[in-house]
């Protein structure tokens, strides 16, 4: 699986067209902003004609935390979407309701970085939500496990309400 | 298996008609529906047509104003707040449906008719620390789900993604409000989006400080939320302590209540939709009235042309039932709380989303209520001229090899609007109906469910057809491509129809053969179904809404008890009269009604019934005797009188006629039939003012009947109030049917051959080889 989602990021820079202005399809950044907790950056990067990569940053001094939203089409969906699913390994909870199905994990990214993911499926199509946080900020002020996670599981739900 | 169509009538003759009524759509279809024969326009009238088209078309020209129904709201002071915010949207809001208007195609609107931030509405975790009850249901319900789920989102990203997000402001007045007046749906929003989970939330509803009439599409003006009053009454916008509400229940309980949510009228703002012109670029279209077909039932007491009578009911009596609250709720009174789960007819959101409370709450309410009844109510032999009817109380005899047609007659007895209601072009109600002989060997089934999930093409389903200029059947909910419908079968409050089947006993049957009616329901088709989440999906619930089921033995049947729930038999008979006088079978239907008062001839509705029917069919002389003989047994019946106005108009007894209308309406000051006919007369005696408040008494109660728009467009006219009529005009040419319309309908059933006698009043359900119905004759 990851040979699937690193030919997608291959994709992605040979064809990186970083459209600054346009508007992420499954997400305004408004909605980002409000989870991120303040203004963000973002990105939409096509990957091909109907898919697209959008990714929105927060800077807070040296702390960086991000939403990245990747939909692909796939040909055949019941071949290809366990190896998605996969990217949430044993860990994996399934989502009820968000798109056809969607399951949602904790991964660590690195030392210092948590990411909350969702992968899930509409018809034909996957998507990966991915939210990073520096493990510093995780489960510090407001939010708690619990919040987080309701969080994505709302953001999951809109992406896969646009994907319908 | 096939379907036929009663030989000699002509088919032809019969989709013309078929699609003209249907096509008129419910503001006129009830209008027809209950029976008139006359036309709206008389000679004059459509002399007149031509000048009142030339105004409107003048009124187009000169802006859209015309067009809107949505009230515009008086600009207020806004908080500075809401000023500043409201600024920020208004600079990137795309207006391009019209300059300065929030909603449209919607009709929503908000005090002060500026955008308001989503953070002005306490969401409902907030009221849920006190109303757990209304919490716990609301969650599970449609209305909390009215944005989100997979079902309405793939329709309305259509839209958005076919015409613009902007358009989406028609479906979003209703399914989110929250969205559309805080500006959010727009290319470049500036609106966090995190509300859209919770649709139409508490604060939606219960903010919402007056009624734009009965509109529809969002026909409510929303005010600032609160909480809150403080001691003068003045609302105090955005969430307070909970301490301040626990002192002051009472000042909560007037922030958040009016008198109205209680009335249909709170309903009708979304339960009551239409396409307007801005919306598909062609004219305004019907697309549902659930208020006005409640209006029209018997459950409304504001109709004296309904088949039965009944207590007054509002929605919220059936839909927002009191029942003991398992969680605490302040806003129980004496242990029960007022239903906030809306149980209807949505099983397939709560099955979605795991919600199986709600899920049964739901199959126990379309179970509850004794909402249809189902008769299989006699049978015609092949060969035989007589019916055997009805069935149960009469004896008879049938052999092996017997062709034999069953009258099924389905009664929507109580629920108070159509059989479906709503988006029929989604939802799916219909007859299976099996025969069974021997150790169950299946002689004949229709309605079955395909392997596929598609119900039987054949089947008898309670929906519609709408489609677009091509002829094509409207399936993905694109409504804004709707131009006709090709045909609409569902069941008017208060009605019957008659379903028909053929079927030939087996040779090899030898002891009887068992039929079994049932109307079963399925919240969204299947192929919608497809639609939204491709074909791997799970078997969404199909409900048994009604059963009943006779065995017919070979040889002799005697006489047999009633079921509990069986109607008596006058009922019996005057529901096929019914299920007859919609299939424009007249005689059949007057014998039937005939039957009626044999069995009780103190039945004044009896004797109306058979007088409507011979209104219908144009023999005014008859229809004069039975209304007498019901004004007799009744001599204050508004319906009779109602009829028997019409009976004088074709006898140019003028007097008696307004006589008789005028009483009605004194009776019943919202019969809309009685206005409008009272209107007509009183036009047709050169008594315009009198005329002109006939039709605007109409228009308070129905503000899209057309009646009232052509006649108030010439009235005003007449009287130099040319605003007034230009408007009016204009109204009555966007409403009106387009002529050319019902051609896309008949390419639809051209193409369908399996379906095309569904729009065909009368009709038979059979598998029968080709060669013709074989019982018929007489009925």
């Amino acid at each position: 699986m990851r040979r699937v989602f690193g030919l997608i990021l291959g994709v992605l820079l040979l064809t990186t067209a970083l459209c600054r202005g346009e508007n992420c399809a499954w997400l305004n950044a408004a909605t980002a902003a409000g989870v991120l907790g303040g203004h963000v950056t973002s990105t939409v990067v096509h990957t091909t004609p109907q898919d697209t990569t959008c990714e929105f940053t927060r800077l807070q001094g040296a702390v960086i935390s991000s939403l990245q939203i990747a939909v692909h089409t796939m040909t055949a969906f019941e071949k290809e979407f366990p190896a998605y699913l996969a990217l949430c390994g044993t860990t994996a909870i399934s989502l009820r309701a968000v798109g056809n199905e969607a399951v949602e994990c904790t991964r660590p990214d690195g030392q210092d970085v948590v990411t909350e993911q969702v992968i899930g499926r509409v018809r034909d199509r996957v998507f990966i939500l991915r939210w990073s946080m520096p493990k510093s900020t995780r489960g510090v002020g407001v939010q708690s496990q619990d919040d987080i996670r309701e969080t994505i599981r709302n953001v999951a739900e809109q992406i896969a309400g646009g994907l319908f | 298996m096939r379907v036929n169509q009663r030989p000699e009538q002509s088919m032809l003759a019969a989709r013309l008609r078929k699609g003209f009524f249907v096509f008129l759509l419910p503001g006129l279809y009830i209008y027809l529906g209950n029976t008139q024969a006359t036309t709206h326009q008389d000679a004059t009238q459509q002399q007149n047509y031509a000048s009142a088209q030339s105004q409107s078309q003048s009124g187009q020209k000169n802006g859209q104003e015309e067009y809107i129904q949505a009230q515009p709201q008086p600009k207020t002071e806004l908080s500075p707040k809401r000023q500043a915010y409201a600024a920020k949207v208004r600079a990137s809001y795309n207006f391009s449906v019209m300059k300065g208007n929030l909603s449209l195609p919607g009709n929503a609107a908000v005090e002060g008719d500026d955008f308001i931030q989503p953070g002005a509405f306490p969401n409902a975790t907030y009221c849920a620390h006190c109303h757990q009850e209304a919490y716990h249901q609301w969650r599970q319900a449609l209305h909390s789900n009215s944005f989100r789920t997979p079902f309405y989102r793939t329709s309305v990203n259509i839209v958005m993604n076919t015409k613009g997000i902007q358009f989406a402001r028609h479906c979003d007045s209703c399914h989110n409000p929250i969205g559309v007046l805080s500006g959010g749906l727009t290319q470049e929003s500036i609106v966090d989006r995190k509300f859209d989970q919770d649709g139409l939330t508490c604060t939606t509803c219960h903010s919402i400080q007056k009624l734009q009439s009965t509109i529809g599409n969002g026909g409510y003006v929303m005010g600032v939320p609160a909480v809150m009053t403080d001691a003068t009454g003045k609302r105090i916008p955005g969430e307070v302590p909970y301490a301040d509400i626990l002192a002051h229940p009472d000042w909560h309980a007037k922030a958040v209540m009016q008198p109205f949510y209680r009335t249909p009228e709170f309903c009708a703002a979304c339960h009551k939709a239409n396409l307007p012109a801005p919306l598909n670029g062609y004219k305004w279209i019907r697309a549902f009235t659930t208020y006005d077909e409640w209006q029209s039932s018997k459950f409304s007491q504001r109709n004296p042309l309904t088949f039965y009578t009944a207590s007054f009911t509002t929605c919220q009596g059936c839909h927002m039932k009191r029942a003991a609250n398992l969680l605490p709720d302040p806003g129980a009174k004496d242990g029960t709380f007022a239903s906030h789960r809306w149980a209807a007819g949505n099983t397939a959101v709560p099955f979605y989303y795991g919600f199986d409370e709600q899920l049964q709450k739901t199959i126990e309410f379309l179970r509850s209520g004794n909402y249809l009844n189902i008769d299989l109510f006699g049978l015609k032999i092949a060969g035989q001229n007589e019916m055997i009817a009805p069935l149960g109380p009469k004896p008879f005899k049938l052999k092996s090899g017997d062709v034999v047609q069953t009258f099924v007659v389905i009664q929507n007895k109580n629920i108070g609007h159509s059989l479906i209601p709503e988006v029929r072009d989604l939802y799916e109600a219909w007859v299976e109906f099996t025969v069974k002989g021997g150790v169950s060997k299946e002689i004949y089934h229709s309605g079955f469910i395909q392997p596929d999930g598609m119900l039987d093409t054949r089947a008898h389903s309670f929906t519609n057809r709408p489609v677009n200029t091509e002829g094509t059947f409207v399936d993905n909910h694109k409504v804004w491509t709707i131009h006709s419908v090709a045909y609409d079968n569902t069941i008017p409050a208060g009605r019957s129809v008659l379903v028909r089947y053929e079927f030939k006993i087996p040779e090899e049957v030898k002891d009887a053969v068992t039929i079994t009616a049932r109307v079963n329901y399925r919240h969204l088709r299947q192929s919608y179904t497809n639609n939204v989440l491709g074909k791997d999906h799970p078997d969404y619930p199909i409900v048994e809404l009604a059963v009943r089921s006779r065995t017919l033995k070979i040889g002799e049947n005697e006489p047999t008890q009633p079921d509990d729930h069986d109607n008596p038999d006058w009922m019996r008979w005057n529901n096929l009269g019914i299920g007859f006088l919609d299939q424009l079978q007249y005689a059949d239907a007057i014998h039937a009604f005939r039957e009626v008062v044999k069995l009780r001839p103190d039945y004044a509705d009896g004797y109306i019934n058979i007088g409507l029917t011979n209104i219908e069919w144009e023999k005014y002389s008859e229809a004069r005797a039975s209304l007498e003989k019901a004004l007799s047994l009744k001599p204050d019946s508004a319906r009779a009188l109602y009829y028997m106005a019409q009976v004088e108009r074709r006898a140019a007894h003028s007097d008696a006629e307004v006589a008789a209308l005028k009483r009605v309406v004194e009776l019943y000051p919202e019969a809309r039939d009685a206005r409008r006919e009272l209107g007509i007369t009183y036009y047709q005696r050169d008594e315009p003012k009198l005329a002109m408040e006939q039709f605007e008494a109409l228009q308070a109660i129905d503000p899209d009947d057309l009646a009232a728009h052509y006649n108030l467009a010439i009235l005003y006219r007449r009287a130099g109030m040319k605003d007034k009529a230009k408007r009016e005009s204009a109204m009555f040419v966007t409403k009106k049917v387009d002529p050319g319309a019902p051609t896309y309908s008949l390419d639809f059933l051209r193409k369908h051959p399996e379906i095309s006698t569904e729009s065909v009043p009368w009709h038979m359900h059979t598998d029968l080889p080709e060669g013709g119905i074989q019982s018929g004759g007489q009925y």
